[in-house]
């Protein structure tokens, strides 16, 4: 087999331009999504076969620029420069061709093979907006190739290009914008002195190294402070500066701009030919619903109550059958191996564990799908444009709302669906606050105390725990943008691109990649923690009991067969002694100490031990909370409806209802559950802000449930 | 109070200009034609803006502005959605004029 050479092709364009589609195009199925090093920037890479050569595509993030402001363009920069790709698609958008062209001017400046793909030039058309593509190619001199992302037209042409510039070299040097005398006389200067360092021009391109400098390139300096030429040429740098700040009076990188701008509009007045000034197209006539400040956010309510019963509503169906898949292949397991810790490790710890980790999948896949639509279609833009005016106030994105939304229903897919907001502060930011959208594996626990405790406006005191979440959900946002995360708010600015309708084929790739990452990063993980707690709440095994259940068993039996008791009567005592013996185990296990052992700490809050033990089995999942109460109250697992439960919980002299009340406010607030914090971890990629997600919604919840018990207690309330 | 501060140093910046003619696109009115002159503050921001179309010297429509939420502007065969605190920053004239 002959070896086959490799291509490595970078797909670079601004945001919207179509650049995914075409990656998509290219590669179909063969792809993955990973992360650039050390950044929550998703790189996407795949494969192809082409005329005996293996491609790899890597689709570079959407950029409108090169400069250092921010980290999509920093990377992609980083990537052609260091990766050296063989040939850079630059996507332009023909539609909106000018501003597609400013990135072009820039990656022309680089030392790289460039080809146009000039795309939606059908759309372009219909605008009115013809263009000469031989004569522009000439101009910019880069070869074009139009194409029709979306149609899949043009894939082909596109390849061929690919190939004969790596068969034959570049027929066409991409044309340098002039920046007029004074800057170029500056950028000679600084040429000659960058070249006398090899070291330099073996890795960069002197002019454009030039041009930064000029620009004040933050990057650029760091990376030329390596070599030992640099204080030579940041000297000279600076004094190219001075001069040029005496002659003009605006900023350099605004002439700079204006230069760029100035040869694009050169080029454009001459390859293209427009038949209309402006039409009042149709995505006129929807923005001017659909950005109303009335009618836009009442649409807006409407796309989020589909959202979320999408990825609540539809999603139950496929849960429950990922739940009941899971509840066979345990009883498979607990029918074949014999009763012992293997088993209950297969069963509660593997089993189980993997069981926590696809059950989310239906609500991510039809998440992400739902997310998908939006951003296709160009509405996500609308939603965060119609938001930004309440979500600003608050101190977040317009964008955030969503993420926050799903919260509610769990906040697994809500951390994966923050991925939608770019900036990186406002991101973390928002998700520090999902958890107190109260998750949907809370509710159990609400129904349960509130129906033990107040059965008659259970509904009332529920709904006061909601709010309060949105209250303490602001007032942190607040706080962290007071403290933490102190003026880094990166400016909103956004475009609203015109509507499309999306390809089903790109929807489904959306929704697969992310939540095939889901399950590949965050399943591990989870897998992992699940089988630690059940450690925790298994571990170390009770040798011997207070009860001698098995005599107690035994004595039953033999009663209900010599008659002194009904058949009945025989099973619930049989089910109350394994009651009470999972009880005392539970209470031995490490988790059961670690709940006992806190008891001081959780006594302010009017909090006893086994309380104490509920709350960290809360760690596995929220709704396990509600069966671990069972199991200590020694009702055995229960769900919130049961009635033995609340009866147990209401008359228990311990509690009151001013300790329910703060028991709540701490189920609200406290920690989210281990599944959750998994994908936390994966999605910020910081150990740091997930400790202390962790550290401060517990203290966070321990303070306030303090504030309530021992307020009411004052205030004589009980 | 930092943040009149701040508004003053872009007031200083529109008496740089010298324009009379100038004001900023939060204060633009929806529908009318404009032509940009420059941003004030952050070099974030401007080359944010200039890279996304809305260079010094370009023609733009506001397609919304109602004093409160981001402002809408069409430019270069484009939208843009401006959060209303920089739009305080850009500054526009009324084209023709």
């Amino acid at each position: 087999m002959v070896l086959k050479k490799e291509i490595v092709v970078a797909l670079a364009g601004n945001p919207n331009s179509g650049k995914t589609t075409i990656f998509n195009n290219l590669t179909g199925a063969n792809q993955h999504v990973g992360n650039y090093p050390g950044v929550t920037v998703e790189k996407k890479e795949g494969h192809l076969n082409y005329r005996g050569y293996r491609i790899k595509a890597v689709d570079l993030p959407g950029t409108y620029s090169l400069s250092a402001y921010s980290i999509d363009e920093i990377i992609a920069r980083k990537f052609i420069i260091e990766q050296k790709p063989d040939v850079i698609i630059d996507i332009v958008d023909a539609s909106n061709i000018e501003r597609n062209l400013y990135l072009t001017t820039q990656l022309s400046e680089l030392n790289v093979h460039l080809i146009i793909a000039l795309n939606m030039s059908d759309m372009a058309k219909n605008r009115g907006i013809i263009i000469n593509t031989e004569y522009l190619a000439q101009l910019m001199g880069i070869p074009i190739v139009p194409t029709v992302g979306n149609k899949k037209k043009g894939m082909t042409e596109l390849l061929n290009a690919i190939i004969e510039i790596v068969e034959n070299g570049v027929s066409l040097t991409p044309v340098q914008v002039s920046y007029g005398k004074e800057i170029e006389r500056e950028l000679s200067k600084l040429n000659d002195i960058i070249s006398t360092d090899s070291t330099i021009t073996n890795s960069y391109k002197t002019r454009w190294l030039s041009l930064k400098l000029l620009e004040d390139d933050a990057e650029v300096y760091k990376l030329l402070k390596q070599h030992k030429s640099s204080e030579q040429i940041f000297k000279e740098a600076d004094k190219s500066k001075a001069r040029l700040k005496s002659l003009y009076r605006e900023n350099l990188s605004e002439i700079i701009t204006d230069r760029r701008y100035g040869f694009i509009s050169g080029a454009c007045s001459e390859a293209i030919n427009r038949t209309a000034e402006h039409r009042h197209d149709v995505s006129d006539k929807i923005d001017y619903v659909l950005i109303h400040p009335i009618s836009g956010l009442l649409i807006f309510a409407g796309m989020m109550w589909l959202v979320f019963h999408l990825t609540f509503t539809l999603a139950e169906k496929p849960m429950e059958w990922i739940e009941l898949a899971m509840a066979s292949l345990a009883n498979l397991f607990l029918n074949i191996l014999p009763e012992g810790i293997l088993n209950s490790l297969i069963v509660d710890g593997i089993i189980g564990g993997v069981g926590g980790v696809i059950v989310f999948l239906p609500n991510i896949m039809f998440l992400f799908l739902a997310i998908a639509v939006l951003e296709d279609t160009g509405y996500m833009s609308r939603a965060a444009f119609i938001m930004d005016r309440i979500m600003h106030r608050i101190g977040l994105h317009g964008k955030s709302f969503i993420p926050m939304l799903i919260g509610y229903g769990c906040s697994v897919p809500a951390y994966l669906g923050s991925r939608i907001i770019e900036d990186k502060t406002d991101r973390l930011v928002t998700m520090h606050v999902i958890t107190f959208m109260s998750c949907g594996a809370r509710l159990p626990i609400y129904v349960l105390v509130c129906g033990a405790f107040w059965p008659d406006k259970a509904g009332n005191v529920m709904f006061s725990i909601y709010v309060l979440g949105i209250v303490v959900a602001i007032v942190m946002v607040k706080l962290l943008r007071a403290t933490r995360f102190k003026g880094l708010s990166a400016p909103f600015v956004m475009e609203l691109p015109p509507y499309r309708i999306p390809t089903i084929r790109s929807l489904l790739i959306h929704m697969w990649e992310r939540s095939w990452m889901y399950l590949r990063k965050a399943g591990t993980v989870i897998l992992s923690f699940s089988i630690i707690m059940w450690f925790l709440m298994t571990f170390p095994q009770k040798k011997t009991y207070d009860k001698d259940y098995d005599a107690l068993v035994k004595l039953a039996n033999h009663s209900f067969s010599s008659e002194k008791i009904t058949l009945s009567e025989r099973d619930s005592l049989i089910t109350a002694y394994e009651n009470s013996r999972s009880a005392e185990n539970l209470e031995y296990s490490i988790a059961g100490r670690i709940g006992k052992n806190i008891e001081p700490i959780i006594k302010p809050l009017g909090f006893d031990w086994r309380l104490g033990i509920a709350l960290i089995s809360g760690f596995v999942a929220k709704e396990v909370v509600v069966s671990t109460m069972g199991t200590i109250y020694g009702v055995g697992e229960t769900d919130e409806g049961s009635e033995a439960l609340r009866a147990s919980l209401a008359a228990d002299p311990k509690y009151s209802k001013l300790i329910a009340y703060a028991f709540l406010v701490f189920v609200l607030l406290y920690v989210p559950c281990m599944a959750a914090m998994a994908v936390f971890l994966r999605e910020t990629r910081s150990i740091k802000e997930t400790l202390f997600q962790i550290g401060y919604t517990t203290a966070l919840a321990w303070f306030l449930a303090m504030v309530v018990y021992q307020g009411g207690k004052l205030l004589g309330l009980s | 109070m930092w943040r009149w501060g701040r508004h003053w140093k872009y007031r200083e910046n529109y008496n740089d200009t010298g324009s009379d003619d100038m004001l900023y696109l939060s204060e633009a009115v929806e529908g009318n034609v404009y032509v940009m002159l420059g941003v004030g503050g952050g070099q974030r921001l401007r080359q944010k803006l200039y890279s996304m179309g809305l260079n010094p010297g370009v023609k733009f429509r506001v397609i919304t502005n109602n004093g409160r939420g981001p402002v809408g502007v069409e430019v270069r065969d484009t939208r843009l959605a401006i959060g209303r605190g920089m739009a305080q920053r850009v500054k526009i004239r009324e084209n023709g004029s």
